[in-house]
């Protein structure tokens, strides 16, 4: 359903994504790892259709990116930014139905709450916005993303380091959402910086190096270790917790031992 | 979601539309009604065979001087913020600024007439008084010795006392021209340079053709400032160019100013004859520049305040 | 060194809560004792009454009686009560026309305040903001100082005059500002609030200049005029008034869901389909038309733009669904019980009702700065 074609983003001599060529399909969730300054966030921009790429395209639903509207695309895609201001004091029940596009009043708050109670946030439908704590408040513009999405497939996800202010649980929870959108036939792309959460929810994963494309594939094959050796300059552990993956960096010791 | 909730949400929409449809038929129906009021044709005319009007409200504070020296006085019920003299003017209620008049205020006195200087307004104020059947005589300020006769006359026809208005006029005028006749016979030549505070800490300085040049022409002085027309902010080099022997103010401006020392350190004047004989001669504001009943004795005044040290 | 997988028990995450039937609790919000659209039917109930009070009041003792007989006498109704011409000129003629001009001119200052608000994202944010009410007054002082001779040449519309050069100053002003702001197409809130304020202290530099060649009866008008006045309400102004504040307030309504969406901020107005250089353009006309004609009728009134939508947000939340209307009902009962004291409390004089709501308005935003409800 997103096909990037030979994407590139260069600024002056600066290569921010070279020629990344990638498929999502309808009812994947694929994670977009890498380290600071790989072009992730760049790349899911390009995606995303907030960024026009040097050369190459995007096609979303065989539709070239560069030639929607803005009202097209909104209709065909969702994006969850890394930090999603406010500037006024919404409840959070209002916010969420922000991402609303239509439909009667009632209807839409009744839709709004129940996906409050999605992200576990249904006690706190009337509380002012700005008085959530940082990882609430994300899970609130997940809640407005998912309503924008709706729940009937066909459309892209995408989400910029969705889990960045969250404890554990929410995480996950949040990573479930995505991968729940994602069986509802949506594509989803999500850029995460935890390695064990990208490699125990994805279905693909794609490392980033220097703007390119390290791997892209299942978790298994994708996170290999040799080659996140190569692209994070650390080693890691690979663990098998209950036929799960998790993935434990392992730092040089203080000695250099 | 309740149905109580659901009601809610509905209920508005429908209330708050019939409301709104109310408001505008019944605005519209009091806008078709309306009478042309706003175009009414002046009602106030100068026909001196109406009675003698005896509820007065004196718009100007020379008008207002007049009035009371026609013997009128008593029918004045008030007048505006400029008129102050004679004292009696202080007890009564003030309708505010000649320029910025409410209608309402001045019908709430229930005035036969309203006698007016062309200054007063605004425009609109005038017509509703007029449309309410109020007569709105407008008397015109003409810098002049002849000028101040001719509207103490209309002031008395207007008044229904020809005579005293006749009267009156006709003493102004003489003694105007006599105490004219008396200062230019030995004029002082005295440079002058007249100075008001407008407000907003702005000077001006009169220049010709204004009332001020024409009194102290009047007094036998000579105008400092003829290279321009009407009144400019005061400029250091412009009072220096025009180095007058005395600085004539309007006396509550002296006060406003600081006395003579505040006038003597404005910009420039310090330097000049009259700043350095520190010369600032000030009368007061209304019979300075009113062109009123006291204009001989202002001319007067003037011509000695100019011929003395 | 390669990983070598290590076998670890790890408990199973906790499964997801399931969406079907749980029913969110409801938490009151603080802040709002009354529903919304409870809300607005009041305000637009106290309208009303204060409309009513405003027309039985004046610096002319009329009973209720004989107030509703010159409204009976005007429509030409038959009442128990009867009253004069007078009586009749005061009610319909001079309080009437002039309590619908308050309502509009409210209406209008409010609602400008509550978009431009919006607009920029800031609730500090003035219509003065995009130079509109310099720009009006520049002109409206240019005519006092300057203008006389094209009052001679044009007789007929010399009372227009004013009002007319008002407005097209208000227009040129925020298209200038609009133009100078915008950049690759994009007009960005700071930006336009830059743009706004340069033109306007241009306009402020030009009244200064205008100021400083006036003579004493000119200034006096001047300073009457920047002080807002509505006595110069007629029928005629009043509904030469109401069209473009009634297509303005029609244009800021239309983009209310906008304006929210708007508050999430660009990048995020954009994702979810809104083009927020349209809205910019649709608000900055409507704010140009509303405040231009209010100005136009009856001069500077502050604070009812930056004030009243404030008082309305803290009230009823920040969505632009019940901010508008709230905040056009509210700046016409302000502007009405404003204008009502202005009316009688120096009577037989008039005070300038800008003075009223400076008065009134200055505290009032003081003590939301005390009190910390000013939010940055």
């Amino acid at each position: 359903m997103i096909v990037a074609e030979h994407v590139t983003v260069r600024i002056g001599a600066a290569v921010l994504v070279d020629e990344v060529s990638l498929e999502v399909k309808a009812g994947e969730l694929v994670t977009v790892v890498g380290p600071n300054g790989a072009g992730k966030s760049t790349l899911l921009a390009v995606l995303a259709g907030d960024r026009v790429p040097t050369s190459g395209l995007v096609r979303l639903s065989d539709q070239v990116l560069a030639r929607q509207t803005g009202k097209q695309l909104a209709a065909r895609r969702a994006v969850l930014p890394q930090r999603a201001g406010l500037a006024a004091a919404f409840t959070a029940l209002e916010v969420v139905m922000l991402g609303q596009a239509g439909g009667d009043r009632e209807g839409r708050a009744e839709r709004a709450a129940h996906r409050l109670a999605a992200v576990e946030l249904g006690h706190l439908a009337h509380r002012s916005y700005p008085t959530l704590s940082g990882g609430e408040q994300q899970r609130v513009q997940l809640a407005r993303v998912l309503e924008q999405l709706g729940d009937d497939g066909g459309r892209a996800l995408f989400l910029d380091e969705p889990t960045a202010a969250l404890d554990p649980r929410h995480q996950h929870l949040v990573l479930a959402l995505a991968r729940r959108a994602a069986r509802a036939g949506h594509a989803v792309v999500a850029v995460l910086h935890d390695l064990t959460l990208a490699a125990r929810h994805a279905d693909r994963v794609a490392v980033m190096h220097r703007g390119a494309l390290a791997a892209y594939g299942p978790p298994a094959a994708a996170l290999a270790p040799d080659l996140l050796h190569r692209v994070f300059a650390i080693e890691f552990d690979l663990v098998n917790a209950g036929g799960r993956p998790l993935l434990a960096a392992r730092p040089a010791s203080p000695t250099g031992a | 979601m309740t149905a109580a909730r659901a009601k809610l949400l509905a209920m508005p929409s429908r209330k708050s539309s019939a409301l709104a449809i109310a408001c505008v038929l019944v605005l519209a129906a009091i806008s078709c009604a309306r009478s042309k009021d706003d175009h009414r044709p002046a009602k106030g005319s100068s026909a001196t065979t109406a009675p003698a009007a005896q509820r007065i409200v004196a718009i100007g504070g020379a008008v207002t001087e007049t009035i009371y020296a026609l013997g009128a006085g008593a029918r004045v019920v008030a007048v505006d913020t400029s008129s102050g003299y004679p004292d009696a003017t202080g007890a009564l209620p003030k309708v505010g600024y000649q320029r910025t008049l409410a209608a309402e205020g001045i019908l709430a006195l229930e005035p036969d007439l309203v006698l007016a200087s062309a200054e007063a307004g605004p425009p609109t104020t005038i017509a509703q008084l007029r449309s309410a059947g109020v007569r709105v005589e407008l008397l015109p300020t003409i810098e002049t010795v002849e000028g101040a006769a001719a509207r103490i006359r209309s002031i008395g026809a207007v008044l229904g006392d020809r005579g005293a208005g006749d009267r009156l006029g006709d003493t102004v005028e003489r003694d105007g021209n006599a105490a004219r006749a008396r200062a230019q016979a030995h004029p002082s030549a005295t440079r002058v340079l007249f100075l008001y505070a407008r407000g907003g800490g702005t000077m001006l300085v009169s220049g010709t053709g204004t009332g001020p040049a024409q009194m102290i022409a009047l007094a036998g002085g000579v105008n400092a400032v003829t290279s321009w027309d009407g009144f400019r902010p005061l400029s250091a080099e412009a009072a220096l160019a025009a180095a007058p022997d005395a600085i004539l103010v309007p006396a509550l401006g002296l006060a406003s100013l600081g006395g003579i020392d505040g006038v003597v350190a404005l910009p420039g004047l310090g330097d000049t004859p009259a700043g350095r004989a520190r010369r600032v001669i000030a009368i007061d504001d209304l019979m300075l520049l009113g062109f009123g009943p006291r204009l001989p004795a202002a001319i007067d005044e003037l011509s000695a305040a100019l011929a003395g040290p | 060194m390669t990983a070598r997988p290590v076998e670890v028990t790890v408990a199973p995450i906790v499964p997801i809560v399931p969406i079907v039937a749980a029913r969110p609790i409801v938490a009151a919000r603080p802040m709002v004792r009354l529903t919304p659209p409870r809300a607005l039917l009041l305000l637009a109930v106290a309208l009303v009454v204060v409309a009513i009070v405003a027309l039985g009041v004046g610096a002319v003792k009329l009973s209720p009686g004989e107030v509703l007989a010159a409204l009976g006498r005007r429509l030409g109704l038959e009442l128990p009560w009867t009253v004069g011409a007078r009586e009749e000129l005061i009610v319909c003629s001079l309080r009437l026309p002039r309590i619908v001009l308050a309502m509009l001119v409210g209406a209008a200052l409010a609602g400008a305040g509550a978009g431009m608000q919006g607009l920029v994202r800031n609730p500090l944010a003035d219509p003065a903001l995009v130079g509109v009410s310099n720009g009006a007054a520049f002109a409206a002082v240019a005519y006092i100082v300057v203008g006389h001779p094209l009052a001679l040449a044009l007789p007929s519309l010399a009372p227009w005059l004013l009002p007319a050069a008002a407005f097209v100053g208000a227009i040129v002003a925020t298209g200038l500002a609009v133009s100078l702001a915008r950049r690759d197409g994009r007009i960005s809130p700071s930006s336009l609030i830059l743009a706004g304020v340069g033109v306007a202290s241009l306009a402020g530099a030009g009244v200064g200049l205008m100021l400083f060649v006036a003579n004493d009866a000119q200034l006096r008008s001047v300073t009457f005029w920047t002080l807002g006045s509505l006595g110069g309400a007629s029928w005629t102004l009043t509904g030469v008034v109401a069209l473009p504040v009634g297509i303005a307030l029609a244009m800021l309504f239309a983009q209310r869901d906008a304006l929210d969406r708007l508050l999430l901020g660009e990048a995020e107005a954009r994702h979810l389909g809104l083009e927020p250089e349209r809205v910019t353009r649709r608000v900055v006309v409507a704010v140009a038309l509303a405040v231009g004609a209010a100005v136009a009728a009856c001069g500077v009134i502050a604070f009812v733009g930056l004030v009243v939508p404030h008082l309305v947000r803290g009230w009823l939340g920040p969505s632009h669904r019940w901010l508008l209307p709230a905040s056009v009902l509210g700046g016409a009962l302000l502007l009405v019980a404003g204008d009502t004291v202005a009316r009688v409390i120096v009577a037989p004089a008039e005070l300038p009702v800008g003075i009223v709501t400076a008065l009134v308005g200055a505290p009032v935003l003081l003590v939301m700065v005390i009190r910390g409800e000013v939010a940055s």
